[in-house]
């Protein structure tokens, strides 16, 4: 133990600077460490599907989300899904560590959200749209009044193709003046503001 | 006391591991894109330099001095770091949660980077007692922690700023870290 | 004896302040030349449904229906609703979708009163002494005189004073910090009398532990008129540096009390209710004289107005008639803002009716107001930051915003921006940040609605489908049970204490007989109506 010619008393500190980034980054740790739970595997499927919007209505080319999930997983492009819109490519992007690209144009374009009422003067009770409806939106029986719960409806309009008399309105939820506020366009010179999202 | 203090800030400042003597450069950028990566990643490996250090100072003064191998040190260290770095990621395997195991730590990126060999090689470089290597090992784990999510945080800031289109990407990161040295420099007066 | 629970009063020289803050140009002196002025009564009075953010009114009358001055036209919904009150005696001519000010342009449901010129009240019951009246009573009287927020919100006052937090500080808030407007320094200056008076109504109903009422240094008149109002009062009088945003509720609250009302919560929930001095003069009129809110003080000024000044506007008049009171010139007016200068919009329709919150109208003419200059690269000054009183990085919000994070931007305090404008007010180049806080509010609110509907969606759809299974299973099972089960036998009777062998064995042959005699009469039937193929149906 060789003594020092100086008395280092700013080594102190930066000692407990030291120290305090390290608990910092310990507490990090922790909260991704459980050490009583013998955690079950989380699918990659699983947190994909929980990105989608959920409303079941092909318009992927899948038969559903959980399939488009599935593809996803498989190596599928992400840029398949109109309803959920930027914010779905967007989530599955940093999830999957992906560029976030624009939508396929094969898919159409964004579209509003809507919802879909049945011309009740027109049912004839057949049963075929409660039978399309992947969430159930629409109450009825064989014979009885069909009508469709404007709370669950997801919009997918899957139910308009089977409807023999075509009663089955489709209405869209924004009204024509917008409800919520627009980002201003980007004026300036669109090559140096153009960010990709992440750094590749 | 002093000295004590000394060596632990020499190690973790003055002679840091990342960006003074360059070791361990892969695993500081690889997983720098979240503060929460960075954290998990050099913590683990900060846990693997401190007991691999230990550990091959302990073989290296009891085992190979005496019988004249010092030789195979690199060898023998690289042994005992994958020993121990398989032996801390079973441990941890089924304890930790979804978002830590998609995160794809591999024993590579823990304990195959050059920071924790070069612990050990540097420590049986001189001749120093137990207890000074012990401070060194945790300034140096305390170092490359700093650094990792010091890197991490500004990387956060600079995923959203306006960077030109030629130096998006690794270049970018490049340019930071070497501002981030020449800081690091600053240090070099202090002990 | 006076407790002062500031240790200095108004006279020392306790320093009020808060983070960052701008110091604009005030523009308020030609408001100010003159006194409040009544206006007269319009022709047609719109009366929207619609008064604030919270749910539309349900009206209680018919087109046709004559109304008095004052009386209830349509019941507020639930409690977050206002009800409204007809602000002059005439007729009901409809009750239609009309344009409203609010920054979107939207349509509300409308009431149209035809004004008949004769302005009859209904039949008030003034009283003299407010403290005859419980609190909670006091609480229904102001909720259904329809008080809310006439600082900028709007929200209904009843219910704001209907928790049971206990409650430290009432702030009258007279600091009216923004540019332009000048409606509360015209009302204290002129009335201080009703201020106080609805500030120790507002006291008495949430049993407040001190009352303050706050004005800005730079209105010496309106600290005068107030000084002599509240000679005998435990109301103290702050004055606080004019500096924008004083007026923002928590702006105010930290300057006044030290502390900040944590994110996401309330002001009551650490001890503390604010109200504007109009709300306060409102509640006066709606306890003292059993008046409704039917009128408010509405600043109109601007460079295109021969003569601004403050009119005690009934609610529903229509813009253009107080623009024209004012003398408007139609062609140097080239912007119409409703609200302050750094906070307001810019109106489209001038026939859209005042309502409960508009405090202010300002006809900008082009050199005061010019085209917006084009938005230029951020030069990462950090001017923003500085000015932020919200203590927020409008830089770093900018940035994440623009790379699509918006959820990084609301980890770092998204939600916490009160949008008063400061930022963009100092930013070197233009940048309009304010549009961009809004924008990304608005999305990540979508966001999380959309988010809590897939999840709902997903349920459904997996309950669904399990339904579908199970049902397929239960029909290949039943398939196979209804085969071996005996032909004929009543499937309904499932109960077995009516099962026995030999029942069941005489239901078999029952059934058999019928099947039988079905089949036999079948032939006959056929028989006949082939024999006449030529004649009609029977």
């Amino acid at each position: 133990m060789t003594a020092l010619a100086f008395s280092p008393w700013f080594l102190i500190p930066i000692s407990l600077t030291l120290f305090m980034v390290l608990s910092y980054a310990l507490l990090l740790l922790a909260r991704n460490l459980n050490w009583n739970a013998n955690n079950q595997p989380v699918s990659l499927v699983d947190l994909v599907n929980q990105k989608l919007p959920q409303t079941q209505c092909g318009q992927c080319g899948f038969s559903g989300c959980r399939p488009y999930a599935e593809a996803i997983v498989k190596g599928e492009a992400i840029n398949k899904c109109p309803p959920g819109g930027k914010f779905t490519i967007n989530s599955l992007a940093k999830l999957l560590n992906k560029a976030a690209i624009e939508l396929d144009p094969a898919q159409g374009g964004y579209t509003v959200p809507t919802v879909v009422e049945i011309r009740e003067e027109e049912c004839i009770g057949c049963t075929k749209c409660i039978q399309a409806c992947p969430v159930d939106a629409i109450l009825g029986a064989a014979k009885l009044m069909h009508s469709v719960i404007r709370n669950e409806c997801t919009g997918c309009d899957l139910c308009i193709d089977p409807c023999p008399v075509d009663c089955i309105d489709v209405i869209p939820l924004n009204s024509s003046t917008p409800l919520r506020w627009q980002a201003p366009a980007i004026i300036s010179n669109p090559d140096h503001f153009i960010r990709p999202g992440n750094m590749t | 006391m002093a000295e004590f203090l000394t060596i632990l800030v020499g190690a973790a400042l003055v002679n840091n591991l990342v960006l003074v003597q360059f070791l361990g450069v892969s695993s500081f950028f690889s997983n720098t894109d979240k503060v929460q990566n960075a954290a998990n990643l050099g913590l683990l490996s900060a846990g693997v330099m401190l007991a691999s250090s230990l550990l091959n100072f302990a073989i290296f003064r009891l085992i190979l001095m005496p019988l004249g191998l010092q030789f195979l040190q690199l060898i023998v260290f690289l042994l005992i770091s994958g020993c121990l770095t398989w032996v801390l990621l079973v441990l941890i395997k089924n304890r930790t949660s979804a978002d830590f195991r998609r995160q794809g730590l591999s024993m590579f990126m823990v304990g195959g980077n050059s920071a924790v060999i070069g612990i050990s090689l540097l420590i049986n470089n001189g001749t120093m007692s137990f207890l000074q290597c012990l401070t060194y090992g945790i300034g140096s784990a305390c170092g490359f922690v700093l650094v990792m999510v010091l890197f991490a945080a500004l990387h956060e800031r600079l995923e959203t700023t306006d960077v030109p289109l030629p130096f998006r990407g690794l270049t970018i990161d490049l340019i930071s870290a070497s501002l981030v040295a020449m800081a690091f420099l600053g240090f070099a007066g202090i002990v | 004896m006076k407790h002062s629970f500031f240790p200095a009063t108004s006279s020392s020289k306790k320093s009020y302040y808060f983070t960052g803050g701008i110091k604009p140009p005030a523009n308020k002196k030609r408001s100010l030349r003159s006194v409040i002025m009544d206006t007269p009564i319009p022709e047609f009075l719109y009366l929207s449904l619609k008064q604030y953010s919270g749910p539309d009114a349900i009206p209680v009358v018919c087109v046709g229906d004559k109304v008095l001055k004052g009386q209830l036209l349509a019941n507020a919904e639930g409690e977050l609703g206002v009800p409204i009150h007809a602000s002059t005696s005439g007729t009901i001519r409809e009750i239609t979708n009309r344009i409203i000010p609010d920054e979107f342009g939207h349509e509300a449901g409308s009431i149209c009163i035809e004004a008949d010129g004769q302005d009859t009240w209904i039949t008030r019951q003034p009283i003299t002494d407010f403290k005859s009246l419980g609190p909670e009573l006091l609480r229904e009287k102001i909720q259904l005189a329809g008080i809310c927020g006439l600082g900028g919100a709007g929200f209904p006052t009843g219910k704001k004073f209907s928790s049971n937090k206990p409650i430290d500080w009432l702030i009258i808030n007279g600091a009216e910090c923004e540019p332009y407007i000048t409606c509360d320094q015209a009302l204290i200056r002129e009335n201080p009398e009703t201020i106080v008076s609805g500030a120790r109504i507002l006291q008495r109903i949430c049993r407040a532990l001190h009352c303050v009422i706050v004005i800005e240094q730079d209105k010496q008149d309106a600290i005068d008129a107030l000084g002599t109002a509240i000679h005998d009062c435990e109301i103290e009088l702050i004055s606080v540096p004019a500096k924008y945003p004083s007026g923002s509720e928590r702006q105010l609250i930290q300057m006044l009390t030290n502390q900040e009302v944590p994110s996401g919560k309330l002001p009551q929930d650490i001890g503390v209710l604010t109200a504007n001095a109009g709300t306060a003069s409102a509640v006066h009129n709606a306890v003292i004289n059993n008046e409704p809110l039917i009128s408010r003080i509405t600043t109109v000024c601007g460079d295109a107005l021969k003569t601004p000044k403050n009119f005690r506007a009934l609610i529903g008049t229509p813009v253009s008639f107080l623009l024209e009171l004012c003398g408007i010139d139609y062609t140097s007016l080239s912007r119409l803002i409703v609200g302050g200068s750094l906070r307001g919009f810019t109106l489209k329709n001038l026939d859209a009716p005042i309502i409960n919150t508009t405090n202010c109208l300002i006809a900008g003419s082009l050199r005061e107001f010019p085209p917006a200059p084009a938005e230029l690269a951020c030069i990462r000054c950090g001017s923003c930051t500085d000015a932020c009183p919200a203590g927020l990085m409008p830089q770093l919000l900018y940035d994440q915003i623009r790379s699509n994070e918006s959820a990084k931007a609301k980890q770092y305090g998204l939600n916490d921006c009160i949008e008063c404008g400061a930022c963009a007010y100092v930013c070197p180049s233009h940048i309009p940040l304010v549009q961009y806080y809004r924008a990304a509010k608005s999305d990540l609110a979508a966001q999380k609605l959309r988010q809590r509907l897939s999840a709902k969606w997903q349920q459904r759809f997996e309950v669904r489908q399990t339904r579908i299974r199970l049902n397929e299973k239960r029909k290949k099972g039943s398939r196979r049970r209804s085969l071996s089960r005996p032909e004929g036998m009543d499937v309904t009777d499932t109960s077995l204490e009516n099962f026995s062998r030999e029942n069941a064995k005489q239901q078999i042959a029952d059934a058999v007989a019928r099947v039988k005699a079905r089949k036999n009469r079948t032939p006959t039937n056929t028989q006949v109506k082939t024999k006449n193929p030529g004649e009609g149906k029977p």
